[in-house]
Formats: C-alpha cells, sequence, structure tokens
C-alpha cells in the first residue's frame, strides 16, 4: 500500500512529539521532578496535553463541532493552566488547523477569497481589540463571560436552523460593487450552484463582534461565522464552512500575535496542543466513514456544557 | 495559496524541532519547563516576573534562548497569513482591482499592527 507524503509527516510528527516528550522525561532529574506542580513533572502534563488533544481532534471531526471551541473551556476546566495560556494557545490550536484547510478549500472552490476578505477585514480589526481586552480585564471576569458565551454557543449550535442553499433575490449594491458572487458544483446533487449575498453592512458589523469574542476568549470563529455567512449573508452552506476557514486563518493571526506579544503563549503547552490537535483531526477525518457521529456529538456538547457551566462558577468564586 | 500550507507546515516541523532541543536541555535557556511550569498557574504578568521571561519583540534580544526560540518558532504559524496576503495584493494589483488590492493591504496592516503592537 502506497502511504501519502501527508500521512507519512503525520506519522513522523507524532513519533516526533512522543519522542521529544519521552526523551524530555528521561532528561529531568527527581528534584525537577518534584518541584513541578501537582504531582505530575511538567513533560508528564505536556505529554497528556497532546494526548487528550489528539483524542479531542477525533471527537471535534466526528461530532462535527470546530476543535477551536471545544479546546479552550474543556482544557481550562481539567488542565492546571491559568487561562491566559490556554486563551493563547487555542488561538493557535484554531490557526493551525485553518491554514492546514484552506489551500484544499480554496483549491476546490468552495471558499470564496472575495467573501472572506472583507469580512476577515471586521474581524481582524475585533479579534486584535477583543485579544488586547481579554488580557487586561481580570481573570474572573473573563471565565464568568466565557462561561455565558459557552452555554450561548451550545445553544447556537442545536437551535440554529441551517439553509443548504439560501435564496437571495436581491443581491444588495455592495456586494454587487465587490463582485461577491460564485459557482460551484455540488456532487451530491450533480448540479452547478450559482449563489450570491446580501446584507454586507449588518455582516460586517457582526463579524467585527465575532472577531472580538473569537480574539477575546481564544476561541476558532466557526460557530459563528458558518451562521452569520449563511442564515445573514446568505452564502450556501457548503461556501460559508469553507469560507469561515479563510476567515479564521486571517483572524486567528492578528490575535494570536496579542497572545505572543504579551507572553502569554508557553511552548510546552501550545506545542503538543497543536499537534495533538492537528493529528486527531486528521485521524479523526479518516474515522468519519466509519464511525456514527450521533452518541459522540452529544457527549461533545454534554462536555461543553459542563465546561461553561464550571466557567461560571469559577468566575462567580464557588469553585 | 499553496503558502497557506507550507509556510505553516514549516513553523510547525520548526517548532516541534526546536520544541525537541529546548525541552531536553540541548539549547540553553534562562527559563526552563521546569520553571515555566512552576508558574503556568499564575496569569501573564505575574508569570512574566517570576520567570522573567521578555516578552514581544524585544526577546529576540535573546535569541540563543530555547525558550525565546520556541516562541519565535510558533509566532512563524501566527505570520503564515501575512506573506500569503501580501502575494494577493500582487495579484489584484496586476489585474487592477483596486478594491481588493487595498483591501488586502489593509487586511495586511492589521496584522502587521498586531505583530509590531
Amino acid at each position: 500500500m502506497l502511504i501519502s507524503p501527508t500521512r507519512r509527516g503525520g506519522t513522523a510528527l507524532l513519533t516526533l512529539c512522543l519522542l521529544i516528550l519521552v526523551a524530555a522525561g528521561a532528561g529531568a532529574s527527581p528534584a525537577e521532578a518534584a518541584a513541578a506542580p501537582e504531582g505530575l513533572p511538567w513533560w508528564g502534563w505536556s505529554l497528556l496535553l497532546f494526548l487528550f488533544c489528539f483524542i479531542l481532534g477525533i471527537a471535534a471531526i466526528v461530532a462535527g463541532v470546530g476543535g477551536g471551541i471545544l479546546y479552550v473551556p474543556i482544557v481550562s476546566a481539567i488542565f492546571p493552566f491559568h487561562l491566559d495560556y490556554v486563551r493563547g494557545a487555542g488561538l493557535l490550536v484554531a490557526l493551525a488547523g485553518a491554514l492546514s484547510a484552506a489551500p484544499r478549500l480554496l483549491k476546490s472552490g468552495m471558499a470564496s477569497l472575495r467573501l472572506a476578505l472583507p469580512m476577515a477585514l471586521a474581524g481582524s480589526i475585533g479579534s486584535l481589540l477583543g485579544a488586547n481586552v481579554g488580557l487586561a480585564i481580570p481573570g474572573r471576569v473573563v471565565e464568568l463571560s466565557l462561561g455565558a458565551v459557552i452555554i450561548a454557543i451550545v445553544a447556537l449550535m442545536l437551535l440554529a436552523r441551517r439553509s443548504d442553499h439560501p435564496e437571495v433575490s436581491d443581491p444588495d449594491p455592495l456586494s454587487l460593487k465587490l463582485g461577491i458572487a460564485g459557482k460551484y458544483e455540488d456532487p451530491g446533487a450533480l448540479t452547478t450552484v450559482s449563489w450570491n449575498v446580501h446584507r454586507m453592512k449588518p455582516g460586517f458589523v457582526l463579524f467585527l463582534f465575532i472577531g472580538f469574542m473569537a480574539g477575546m476568549f481564544g476561541l476558532g470563529a466557526g460557530w459563528a461565522n458558518v451562521p452569520a455567512l449563511n442564515l445573514l449573508l446568505g452564502a450556501p452552506l457548503k461556501v460559508s464552512v469553507a469560507t469561515s476557514v479563510l476567515i479564521i486563518a486571517i483572524n486567528g493571526s492578528a490575535a494570536s500575535w496579542v497572545y505572543l506579544n504579551q507572553g502569554a503563549v508557553l511552548p510546552i503547552i501550545a506545542l503538543p496542543s497543536v499537534a495533538g490537535m492537528m493529528l486527531g483531526t486528521r485521524l479523526g477525518a479518516r474515522l468519519l466513514t466509519r464511525i456514527k457521529p450521533g452518541a459522540i456529538r452529544w457527549v461533545v456538547i454534554s462536555f461543553l456544557i459542563l465546561a461553561g457551566l464550571r466557567q461560571m462558577l469559577s468566575g462567580l468564586g464557588v469553585l | 495559496m499553496n503558502w497557506l500550507h507550507y509556510i505553516g507546515l514549516a513553523g510547525l516541523i520548526l517548532s516541534a524541532i526546536v520544541f525537541a532541543l529546548y525541552a531536553v536541555g540541548v539549547l540553553p535557556t534562562g527559563t526552563s519547563p521546569e520553571m515555566s511550569a512552576g508558574s503556568w498557574h499564575l496569569r501573564t504578568d505575574e508569570y512574566l516576573k517570576e520567570t522573567g521571561v521578555e516578552p514581544g519583540i524585544g526577546a529576540l534580544r535573546a535569541s540563543a534562548d530555547g525558550y525565546v526560540l520556541s516562541v519565535t518558532a510558533l509566532s512563524i504559524l501566527a505570520t503564515t497569513s501575512l506573506p500569503t496576503l501580501l502575494a494577493l495584493a500582487l495579484v489584484w494589483l496586476r489585474r487592477r482591482d483596486w478594491l481588493y488590492a487595498g483591501m488586502s493591504l489593509i487586511v495586511s496592516g492589521v496584522l502587521l499592527l498586531a505583530i509590531l503592537s
């Protein structure tokens, strides 16, 4: 059997990461290991984080939930890291996933650069502001509002209707001026789908807000980008999902730099997280055809609700 | 757009290699993984005070430090979109699509502001 370069690269990266963490453990003196918090040496936590993110990556794909949205609430609920570093790593996790998927989505014709760029302009300004605000306000306020946002996102996931091909009978003048329209081949329906958009101005304001939230809480923004593109602007669902990835690739970049510049990215947290999630999502994509997503989706949503409630209680000083 | 994939992948592989050298102690560092782990429960300002890490571009003065190199390698991942947007601006300039060329340059400006702030 031929092994693709991508698969070889993934396996090599997985092996490299495991070797690094085991080698680091072998090199650490007992005194150093004892000095690390919570009983486990640092490399034990990093290894645990890597394996946890690997599983989270599989669950995210199988359950059809973005990895970025799962990472921050669940990792901050389970691991002993301050929320600042989890948010910093969360942005890199979302960014790495988006960068890896964007070229393929553009080649397929599903992602639209002409639609993504104006929304990314608003989103990147929002995420820059959100990241700065998120690192400046007290931790308890961030925890409380993150918990509320997670619960709201779960409600959005459960309640929002999706429309495969929304009807846009009257594209607005701004979208016509920007030439935002397109067509793509739908292999399922064996047809060519033409699309255009409307409500550009409210869309611009909404993406400013989504960017702000994503930067403030270190979340990937697929949970909000897709409904905004699909239900507000009227882009087909497949175009919305693909274009959302391009927007995350730009907005995540701006917010990540704020966290990097303020020292809120720790290599011993960020690297195992990014590597684990990337490898997990690759495996998840392969398992997608063999696993029934229903039960896993409900387990993931239950975890998200618990993590959101925990954040709120922690923010209120109850935990 | 393949740039996105290849620069991102290069950033990730470089991050893994530099992190490996830092983690096993090959690269000299003022902030060992043990020291970093001992303060990862603190908020960022307290962490920086405790570990003596200098954040941002200023940290590049200690460019041989394993911790700084690990963060720098991760920052390549965060910078990937910038050259891609600049390349897109050039493509749109050649097509005389001034609106989208301008928009690409403005988004690049926002990213540059984030990098330099």
